[in-house]
């Protein structure tokens, strides 16, 4: 459980054997995107995928470039908040939170509106537009609802900010209520790819996500389905992940990484190497080139001193402050981070 | 005063735990008992609070601050909140 300490030699990247080749895709993909503005097809997104180490420099480079030309230089900031921790009884077998695991978080009840709403206060208070009230739950039983319906309206009045909730599994019910209650945002993951979600989550099915996703669009809530990268999924599955992603076109992305919490039965696992992480933030840029791309769980433990390199690779969005049951990095080091790179702080909304 | 007698980070007594403390968790074990404490955490804070003893953290206190975790741990200098 300590920390990994740096090695003392680093593993050199590979080097293509083929850098005509390699400058060939990328500008084929920078035409598509750039110059075409049209979504590169699922091949020529495995092609890219296969570069070796020393294009991901390019790689990221180029879906910089994309997000700017389709998105601008805007990053999005965000709050989050776990107003009822603990105790699911899904078996995400990432997730501290589960009740069916030996996991050092305890379950607490939903907090009262006094400590919702200053959280919501804090998040304003950075210079946040989204606020996001998560729950440990498989999806909102009544009384759940009937206090999210409660709370949302009240946070908008009290901060201005824009509301998103994490709820689990919704029904068509529970989706309207949630869209009427004004709900912006509605977040529920993928996480990974459907050939991988029985190897992660045994207590519901994918389709069952991929469900809530569409209820999510139908009521007319922005879409905010995440992933979690480095579980065991393979390249073929993280593609495959991408491509079931720009089938539901979510209006963001939140990207994870695995940060193994003990307990779990991910727990030993070690989280992904920083130079992977950037080459999959620029290939899902490239991938979903007008999606918000957000920075979420586990990039400190990931990046590490890359993190401002995933703000030139694709990312637009942050996620500030601390997680659901972790901490993140000073709020200070990622607004000057973000003055340094020169990207501004503001909403972005959906692309129409 | 109050002696750390647990690991905040695995609840197991001070003595058998090399320290398992991460920077970036809050402390999830009591210091003083062991216990597993009740957290929460928001975007700018956190707080623990176990039955037994009081509340670690929170608003205002160096404590709840984000990346504070090594300092949690209240040695007999620093008694912190614990009551």
């Amino acid at each position: 459980m300590t920390e990994p300490t740096p090695t003392a030699t680093p593993v050199a990247i590979g080097f293509t054997r083929d850098p005509a080749g390699a400058r060939e895709l990328l500008a084929r993909a920078s035409g598509a995107l750039l110059d075409d503005r049209r979504p590169l097809a699922d091949e020529e997104l495995a092609a890219l995928a296969a570069l070796p180490d020393d294009q991901v420099v390019p790689l990221a480079a180029l879906a910089h470039q994309v997000r700017l030309a389709w998105r601008g230089p805007n990053v999005e900031v965000e709050g989050i908040l776990s107003a009822r921790t603990g105790g699911c009884p899904e078996d995400c077998h990432f997730c501290s939170q589960s009740s069916r695991f030996d996991s050092p978080v305890k379950a607490t009840p939903f907090l009262d509106d006094a400590e919702v709403l200053a959280a919501a206060r804090e998040t304003a208070g950075l210079g946040a537009s989204e606020f996001c009230i998560v729950l440990a739950v498989r999806g909102p039983d009544a009384r759940t609802l009937a206090r999210l319906t409660e709370l949302v309206p009240m946070v908008r009045a009290e901060t201005g900010l824009n509301v998103a909730v994490s709820a689990g599994i919704l029904t068509d019910d529970d989706a309207r209520r949630l869209a009427e209650a004004g709900v912006h945002r509605y977040n529920h993951n993928l996480e990974t790819a459907r050939s991988f979600f029985g190897s992660i989550v045994t207590t519901h099915r994918w389709e069952e996500r991929a469900e809530t996703c569409r209820l999510v669009r139908e009521h007319q809530m922005e879409l905010c389905s995440g992933v979690l990268l480095g579980m065991g999924e393979t390249d073929a599955q993280r593609l495959e992940l991408l491509s079931q992603l720009r089938d539901l076109q979510p209006d963001e992305v939140p990207i994870n990484f695995l940060n193994p919490r003990p307990g779990t039965p991910l727990a030993d696992r070690q989280p992904i190497d920083a130079w992977e992480a950037i080459r999959w933030i620029a290939l899902f840029r490239l991938g979903l080139p007008g999606t918000i791309l957000r920075y979420a769980g586990g990039r400190e433990v990931t990046l590490r001193d890359l993190q401002a390199m995933g703000m030139t690779a694709g990312i637009n969005a942050l996620i500030i402050g601390n997680y659901l049951t972790t901490l993140g990095r000073s709020p200070d080091e990622d607004l000057r981070m973000l003055e340094d790179l020169r990207m501004p702080v503001g909403a972005l909304s959906a692309v129409i | 005063m109050t002696a750390v007698a647990f690991c905040t980070g695995c609840g197991r007594p001070r003595e058998r735990c090399a320290g398992c403390g991460r920077s970036l968790d809050p402390p999830r074990f009591c210091p003083t008992c062991g216990r597993r404490m009740a957290v929460v955490v928001t975007p700018l804070s956190w707080r623990a609070r176990c039955l037994e003893h009081g509340t670690l953290g929170g608003d205002g206190e160096p404590e709840g601050r984000p990346r504070a975790h090594a300092g949690v741990e209240v040695s007999p200098d620093t008694p912190g909140e614990l009551d």
